[in-house]
């Protein structure tokens, strides 16, 4: 194999695989890259079989091959390397030799045959969205994604395509964020769980303007840009009924400026205890009063002016649990509904813009 | 003819024996009470068949006189009060005058004793109260009882005596309780011709120790001193890594009296609680002096009961004198350096090697708490830390354990720790023992933080979990709190045995990568733990090198 590459492109390449590479791995060859020259292309490959991910960065290809080498090296090495050309040779015993201007690497490969497959599902039919949508919803759900790997089934978005809408929904099982969009064309059934992993590349590959399309299999979810795929072993596992707990109709209803609320809950969290930072709301005609306290710090207090219809009430939360969920949004006013002190409270957009996140309360 | 009438004196004697004399130990506590009593330095027990055959206690005391020989033996006879108020301050361990008497009463018997300055020595024998036999004899100065077929004449009680090995057992508990009151007492005693109990004059109590429960444990047990209100506690008290599986090493004395107390016993046991595993106890033997006058002897014939004037007093002194030995730095086991525990030194290098930049990263170092300076992590589960003359490995789960133990109690005592619900309620579908067992535990697991709902009804449902647990799968939670909390004991603090498992969930698990912060923080806040060297399972949480040992080793004298 013998090939010549722009380096930036490359770089960009290399920058949209190598992170799928995990820090340790079982076998050797996850550690690599697998690079294969055909035609007028160098695809690059990563996987830690679960995630895997494929490129194509044009080339000129002097003879057609195909190599793995360490990923990080690989991209260590290109982001250093001067804007010029990058000439990559595969000699004896799986070695790479690497050229650009006057600097020389030799690399140590392995030989691309053990190289697991990444083998993209052919879906029946493919969902179409512009990438800044997929980015914005992937934002409203993620944060809620649950971190214990006992719950397996909960370390991941649920994508959902029913009738004209995609929803994504997340819950970690304090809280659960929706997000839904409503396409103009229908978009087939079909759901499946997409692992952490796959949600966080998807962020750092999604760009800004581009179509992309996405796909759920039986066991897959694929995701095709020009140039690029990326597919994901789905979570096997039973997501749970989730629209059993989202509140329908809380009589009280608290409509609230974003940034207002966000600054007077840091303010008042300061002052609460560190791990759960429990915040109390106590709400009535017009006002809600912020407090947190601590044994061992002090205690803080914030009263602001709202809008605020129903019953006189107090809830407790988790303040980070209430900063993720309207942080997510990107409108101003949001509203957030409650029926008593012990039930799920739910936050909203005033204009209902297909995204909502419930949270569970706490006892302080 | 009146029915009632005054009964003969020998059945009196035998009716009090069924109080004072229960079985052999029983005689056998008299009888060397009465030899301490009699200022003796050295006391020699010799048992047949555990006591029930022969008991002959000789002591070097004071002795009798020919004249008062006789008078022992009558009841409520006795040389150990004289006036009304004696009764108010008693500073000896016998005084109603009826233990000599009744034991004769039920026994074949014969008494020697020769008073310090006379010439001879007086001898009575006889059986069941009777005197038989007066002689004049030889005799050491000091006084021997011998005593031979205990309740020979009771044929109901001697019925009720087990097998000899648990008679001997008795009689051997008691005489290591006066043997802890009263070091300065040599006591010797032997079985059927075998020694059993060797316990030579000792100088202070750790020795006596040494002599009766072996010398490495006496060396690791912890002093204890207190004195406040005219309450002294003084004593010895095992570390709680080193615990028994019984009560019986909880020796409490009350002014040079052995006594069995229930509260004195749940004051030592409440001293170590958060810190035991379930179903062990510790090694303790504490002597309470307070004044005569504030604690009632005269409250049971055998005077294993007594009654105190400020009962709460006595119990928090023991509590504090406790809890101050057992918090300090001591209590933890020092790796030793030399010979066996090269091991130690090893990790020491490692730890060291690993992270040379960081001595250079941090030279300024952090406020110093009780375990210095950390160092960093070995093996993602033990946090080095230094000090200017020692080396701590802490392990992180535990350490962090005792950390949320003490922060989850100290915010019960303030109110309600916080609690997550949770979104998806859990139904428990758990088996009728487990299901009984979560009723018996829902108070103080709920207390805690959990929620349930549908007790009585066919599944339980979990609500809510505490807050530190959020992280937590709630079914499995559930599944382990049952595992963890099966088979209670009686009189056990649930709510402390809850919270401990509580913490142990909520703490980091070995073989975590800690950031330093984390680590820092970890330190800072176990520094400040009220009981910073045990977990609440009573897992030991720091290792320590003195760096002494190191500078020993490494043969760097300057």
């Amino acid at each position: 194999m013998e090939v010549v590459l722009d380096r930036d492109a490359f770089l960009r390449g290399l920058q949209m695989v190598q992170n799928i590479v995990e820090p340790r791995q079982t076998l050797p060859i996850l550690a690599n890259v697998l690079v294969e020259a055909e035609g007028e292309t160098v695809r690059l490959t990563a996987t830690d079989l679960e995630v895997g991910a494929r490129v194509g960065v044009p080339a000129r290809v002097a003879s057609p091959g195909a190599i793995t080498v360490s990923a990080r090296k690989l991209a260590e090495i290109v982001k250093e390397l001067p804007a010029a050309a990058v000439a990559l040779r595969v000699g004896e015993n799986a070695t790479v030799s690497l050229r650009c201007g006057g600097a020389t690497y030799k690399l140590v490969g392995l030989a691309p045959d053990d190289f697991p497959a990444v083998v993209p599902a052919t879906p029946a039919s493919w969902v179409t969205l512009d990438a800044r949508t997929l980015r914005e919803m992937l934002a409203q759900t993620k944060f809620a994604v649950s971190h214990d790997e006992t719950r397996y089934a909960l370390n991941g978005i649920l994508f959902t395509f029913q009738g004209k809408d995609v929803r994504l929904v997340a819950t970690d099982g304090h809280r659960l964020a929706i997000s839904m969009r409503s396409l103009g064309t229908g978009v087939g059934g079909a759901s499946g769980i997409v692992p952490r992993k796959a949600v966080n590349e998807l962020e750092r590959v999604l760009g800004a303007g581009e179509d992309v399309q996405i796909a759920i299999t039986d066991n897959q979810f694929v995701l095709q840009m020009p140039n690029f795929v990326m597919t994901a072993r789905l979570i096997e596992g039973q997501f749970p009924n989730y629209e059993a707990v989202v509140p329908k109709n809380h009589p009280g209803k608290l409509v609230i400026g974003r940034s207002v609320l966000a600054a007077a809950l840091r303010r008042v969290a300061v002052m609460a205890e560190e791990r759960n930072k429990p915040v109390k709301l106590t709400l009535a005609p017009a006002t809600l009063r912020l407090s947190a306290s601590s044994q061992e710090l002090g205690e803080a207090e914030e009263i602001l002016e709202v809008e605020y219809a129903g019953e006189e009430l107090t809830i407790g939360f988790n303040s980070r649990y209430v900063l993720d969920a309207i942080s997510a949004v990107e409108k101003d006013q949001v509203v957030f509904e409650f029926k008593d002190g012990l039930s799920p409270g739910l936050i909203k957009t005033v204009e209902d813009e297909g995204y909502c996140c419930v949270i569970m309360p706490m006892r302080i | 003819m009146t029915r009632i009438r005054r009964l003969p004196d020998h059945l009196v004697n035998k009716i009090a024996a069924g109080e004072v004399v229960e079985r052999p130990a029983s005689a056998v506590k008299e009888l060397v009470e009465n030899a301490i009593d009699a200022g003796a330095t050295s006391v020699a027990v010799d048992l047949g068949d555990g006591g029930a055959a022969l008991i002959r206690v000789t002591d070097d005391g004071i002795g009798m006189t020919a004249e008062e020989l006789p008078l022992a033996l009558e009841r409520h006879a006795t040389s150990k009060l004289e006036r009304d108020e004696d009764l108010d301050a008693i500073a000896t361990l016998g005084f109603r005058g009826e233990a000599l008497a009744a034991i004769c009463a039920v026994s074949r018997f014969t008494l020697t004793s020769r008073a310090r300055d006379a010439a001879g020595g007086t001898r009575l024998a006889g059986e069941g109260g009777a005197v038989t036999q007066r002689l004049d004899v030889p005799a050491e100065p000091g006084t021997r009882v011998e005593v031979r077929d205990l309740l020979f004449n009771t044929p109901a009680r001697l019925k009720f005596l087990k097998s000899p090995a648990a008679e001997l057992g008795a009689s051997l508990r008691s005489l290591a309780q006066l043997a802890l009151a009263h070091p300065d007492v040599a006591l010797r005693a032997v079985n059927n011709g075998r020694p059993v109990l060797t316990a030579p004059r000792a100088a202070g109590l750790r020795e006596r120790v040494g002599a009766l429960w072996g010398w490495d444990v006496a060396e690791r047990l912890l002093a204890v001193d207190r004195e406040e209100h005219g309450v002294r506690v003084r004593g010895l008290a095992s570390p709680p890594d080193l615990t028994r599986g019984n009560r019986e090493e909880i020796v409490v004395i009350v002014n040079g009296r052995p006594v069995r107390d229930p509260a004195l016993l749940a004051a030592a046991l409440e001293a170590y609680r958060p810190m035991l595993a379930r179903d062990r106890f510790p090694l303790v033997v504490l002597a309470v002096a307070l004044r005569a006058a504030d604690v009632d002897v005269n409250v049971h014939p055998t005077k294993a009961w007594v009654r105190f004037r400020h009962p709460r007093l006595v119990y928090e002194m023991l509590v504090a004198a406790l809890g101050a030995a057992l918090r300090r730095p001591a209590v933890v086991p020092e790796t030793p350096l030399v010979g066996a525990a090269a091991r130690g030194a090893e990790a020491a290098a490692a730890g060291v090697a690993e992270q040379p930049a960081l001595f250079a990263a941090a030279p300024q170092a952090p406020a110093r708490g009780l375990f210095g300076r950390v160092l960093g992590q070995v093996q993602e589960t033990f946090v080095v830390s230094a000090s200017d003359d020692e080396l701590f490995f802490l392990d992180q789960h535990v350490a962090h354990e005792r950390v949320i133990f003490e922060r989850v109690r100290r915010e019960l005592a303030a109110g309600v720790p916080p609690s997550q619900a949770l979104l998806f309620a859990e139904p428990l579908d758990l088996p009728p023992q487990a299901r009984a067992l979560l009723e018996r535990w829902r108070g103080p697991l709920e207390r805690l933080g959990f929620a349930f709902e549908g007790f009585g009804g066919d599944a339980i449902v979990l609500r809510a979990v505490p807050a530190v647990l959020k992280g937590d799968e709630p079914r499995r939670l559930v599944e382990a709190a049952v595992d963890e909390l099966a088979g209670p004991r009686a009189g056990e603090a649930t709510l402390d045995r809850a919270l401990a498992f509580v913490a142990c969930r909520a703490a980091i698990k070995a073989s975590t990568p800690l950031a330093r912060e984390e680590m820092d923080r970890l330190v800072a806040e176990l520094g400040q733990a009220e009981t910073p060297f045990f977990c609440p399972h009573g897992r030991p949480i720091v290792s320590r090198i003195s760096l002494h040992d190191v500078r020993r080793d490494l043969k760097r004298s300057w």
